[in-house]
């Protein structure tokens, strides 16, 4: 189709320039040329230019668009964090808790305790206060999955932690080469409770068995944790 | 989503009015630099060109400023915050609008403005820019955008500058693409979506004051309804042109590098007969925003000035504007690979790539000031054969040292033109336009092939230039996309088609100036032969 319309299009401005009577409107023929390169490409952006590349129209003013949650796989979640964390409390599990934690050993790493360390960097560098020592247990997804709101996949959200670390040398980056390549490939997400996420002030950070992650307000957690 | 929508409109309102006065502070910035330069007090005419010129550049050097700035204290170390980048900022605009009262240029540009025009050309700038921020204009974001253009900005505003835990955000990511990043995060808004959008909007204003003044300077005879209806055709043209749509709506670095490099090439052709130290310092803010916005970016800069010594033997004056480049660049290379550890698996810049780098600068300066100056008489008219010849050749050496490589980098080249990434019909408008160039010239030549050869070797430098860059241009990227190192990928995101893609303002500059110049010559003879 843009080959046939192209090549029909050339060959008639050539003709045209090469007919004696017409050449003297040369201007004009390579105008019209001109003119109809222009609808062409108008007319393909039009009908393909979605095809090529996702647009939106953030007309929010924020990196985050709520057309990300449309999207066959939901997208960047951490560009929502920051609005909804900041100078928030956040309560996170006892068991990632890292204290003493011989971080210069590749062991940490593989054991998958660096996932900790990267929850508790990303948290703070979206200006919440991350508060440790609870013990909160590991939920099950098939009883809280309909509460929640899947805001997507944060795997890279964990593979780009690591600028947000104090250690020497590189352990937030192996983290992500070991977490992709090594023990999981398997997309973790990012579910928000439905009601009183972005009002609350205190928010409980849980995980189910696949490591997804889940923020509730704790107000809500405290009534319906016997339940979970 | 009814509830993180209402969430998220909070932020709306403030972000719009921050982003708004961010973007026009920037502008009134870049206008206050460039003043001095280019309203000369004692040229009583062509005030309009002028002003056309500076409205166009205001804002893109306003944001090399920012760049060059941003550059200078993450390199050297000075704490990246609010306070000390808006202190500089600020003391660099009273020092040019001083220049510029000094010389007398506001004087004449009061004297020849009434206020009136003057505030209302204030209030359409305004919804310009609250139109190019409101987010009506489509906006399309990648895991890159989102990591690298907007993540990493973030994180060098938190911690105040540069650290060796950036890692390989360090050695893959523009500097210059990732200190525009920070603004949202110094004055407090979401997103650079419409610093992008404005800047586009400047740019497609520069362009088509680019082909009217081109056509003005190099072609008179041409009146001034053509010249105006071109000028449309141009500006339609780039506005539609599928390559410069999509990086143009797509929040990469890709755009800023495109649109930089048309402007530094402009504007080194424009500015080829006034060698002063003004002109020199605003082509080093221009080609130092190319350098810093990709990390091949140095490899272009030398690309440009190697085309810019095509055109006047003014070797001292091209050295003086890639010397503090190549300082400042080299500086931040060796603070990555000389005092930070980065080890990262995949890198894109490589301390041996940096190196390279530096010693393609140190060769190019040495060109300038030895052989270029040494040999002028002998060089001048060679000069863009020889060039293409030598890019040629550097591609037949990397193809003899990794033919699978490099053939595969083709193949990839090939798949994304003719496949859906990103290239529109310009791969098949662009032959087209070849042919109706040939069928032009041969019926310039009376179908003659020798007159033709002719016309072909005779060819004005305001024509030849662009079609150096462009062909050059090509034959750069193929050869960096092979120093990537992987295989190039058939894929709309693929870096190497990305880079590519940057040469469409180019091929549409060329080849509307290439057909004026044949359509003003066969006009001339038509007219000699009616007489």
């Amino acid at each position: 189709m843009k080959l046939a319309l192209t090549l029909i299009i050339t060959i008639a401005v050539i003709v045209a320039l090469i007919t004696r009577p017409l050449r003297r409107y040369k201007w004009i023929v390579l105008g019209a040329y001109a003119v109809m390169v222009i609808c062409l490409f108008a007319f393909y952006n039009v009908r393909t230019i979605d095809l090529i590349l996702p647009f939106y129209h953030p007309t929010n003013q924020l990196f985050y668009q709520s057309d990300f949650l449309e999207e066959e796989e939901v997208l960047y979640p951490d560009a929502l964090l920051p609005y909804l964390l900041e100078n928030k409390n956040v309560y996170l599990p006892a068991y990632m808790m890292l204290d003493g934690l011989d971080v210069n050993t590749d062991e940490v790493w593989q054991n998958g305790q660096m996932l900790g360390l990267n929850i508790k960097n990303i948290l703070e560098s979206c200006g919440a206060n991350v508060i440790t020592g609870q013990m909160y247990p590991i939920i099950d997804e098939n009883k809280v999955k309909e509460l929640f709101t899947d805001f997507g996949c944060l795997n890279d959200t964990f593979r780009y932690s690591f600028f947000h670390n104090n250690l020497e040398g590189e352990y937030g980056n192996a983290f992500y080469y070991y977490w992709f390549y090594g023990a999981s490939s398997e997309p973790f997400n990012l579910y928000l409770y439905n009601d009183g996420v972005c009002a609350s002030d205190d928010l409980i950070l849980l995980f189910d068995d696949n490591t997804n992650v889940y923020l509730v307000p704790s107000n809500i957690y405290e009534q319906k944790k016997e339940e979970w | 989503m009814q509830w993180i929508d209402s969430f998220l409109s909070t932020y709306t309102g403030p972000y719009l009015l921050t982003q708004v006065i961010c973007i026009f502070l920037i502008y009134i910035l870049g206008i206050a630099v460039l003043v001095p330069g280019f309203v000369n007090a004692n040229d009583r005419t062509n005030i309009g060109k002028s002003i056309r010129l500076v409205l166009s550049l205001g804002f893109p050097i306003g944001i090399s400023v920012l760049i060059i700035c941003g550059y200078i204290f993450l390199t050297v170390g000075i704490p990246f915050n609010v306070i000390s980048v808006t202190l500089t900022l600020l003391v660099l605009a009273l020092f040019f609008i001083a220049l510029g009262c000094k010389k007398e240029c506001y004087r004449r540009i009061s004297a020849q403005i009434k206020p009136i025009i003057a505030v209302a050309a204030v209030l359409i700038c305004l919804l310009i820019i609250m139109f190019a921020v409101s987010g009506y204009t489509a906006m399309s974001v990648s895991n890159d955008s989102l990591y690298y253009f907007w993540q990493y900005p973030r994180a060098i505003v938190t911690y105040g500058g540069i650290r060796d835990q950036f890692d390989n955000f360090l050695t893959d990511t523009g500097l210059g693409a990732a200190i525009i990043g920070t603004l949202p995060f110094l004055y407090g808004f979401g997103e650079t979506f419409g610093i992008q959008e404005f800047f586009h909007i400047c740019f497609i204003m520069f362009i088509g004051n680019a082909m009217y003044d081109a056509l003005c300077e190099n072609y008179p005879q041409i009146n001034i309804k053509k010249r105006v209806i071109i000028t449309v055709i141009t500006v339609a043209l780039f506005v539609v042109c599928t390559p410069a749509y999509v990086l143009a709506h797509w929040a990469m670095a890709n755009m800023y590098f495109m649109e930089y490099m048309f402007m530094a090439l402009y504007m080194m052709f424009r500015l080829q007969e006034d060698n002063n130290i003004l002109n020199m310092i605003y082509m080093f803010m221009m080609l130092h925003s190319c350098a810093a916005m990709r990390m091949e970016g140095g490899i272009f800069v030398l690309l440009i000035i190697i085309s810019a010594s095509m055109l006047k033997n003014r070797s001292k004056w091209l050295t003086g504007t890639i010397v503090p480049i190549m300082i400042l660049q080299g500086l931040y290379e060796f603070k990555i690979f000389g005092l930070f550890t980065i080890d990262n698996p995949y890198l894109f810049m490589t301390p041996i790539k940096a190196v390279v780098q530096f010693v393609m600068y140190v060769v190019v300066i040495v060109y300038l000031l030895v052989l270029r100056t040494k040999f002028d008489r002998v060089l001048k008219n060679h000069l863009p054969v020889t060039y293409i010849g030598i890019l040629v050749l550097a591609n037949i050496v990397l193809m003899i040292s990794d033919p699978g490589h490099y053939i595969a980098n083709l193949k990839a080249f090939a798949g994304n033109l003719y496949g859906q990434s990103g290239w529109g019909i310009l791969p098949y408008v662009l032959p087209g336009s070849l042919v109706v160039i040939g069928v032009l010239t041969l019926t310039y030549s009376d179908y003659s092939v020798k007159k033709a050869k002719e016309y072909f070797g005779k060819l004005d430098m305001n024509v030849v230039y662009w079609l150096f860059n462009t062909i050059a241009f090509v034959l750069v990227t193929i050869a960096v996309s092979f120093e990537r190192g992987d295989n190039l990928n058939i894929d709309t995101g693929d870096s190497g088609n990305r880079v590519l893609l940057q040469v469409a303002p180019l091929i549409i500059f060329s080849i509307i100036i290439w057909i004026v110049d044949i359509l003003t010559k066969t006009e001339l003879i038509d007219e000699g032969n009616n007489e």
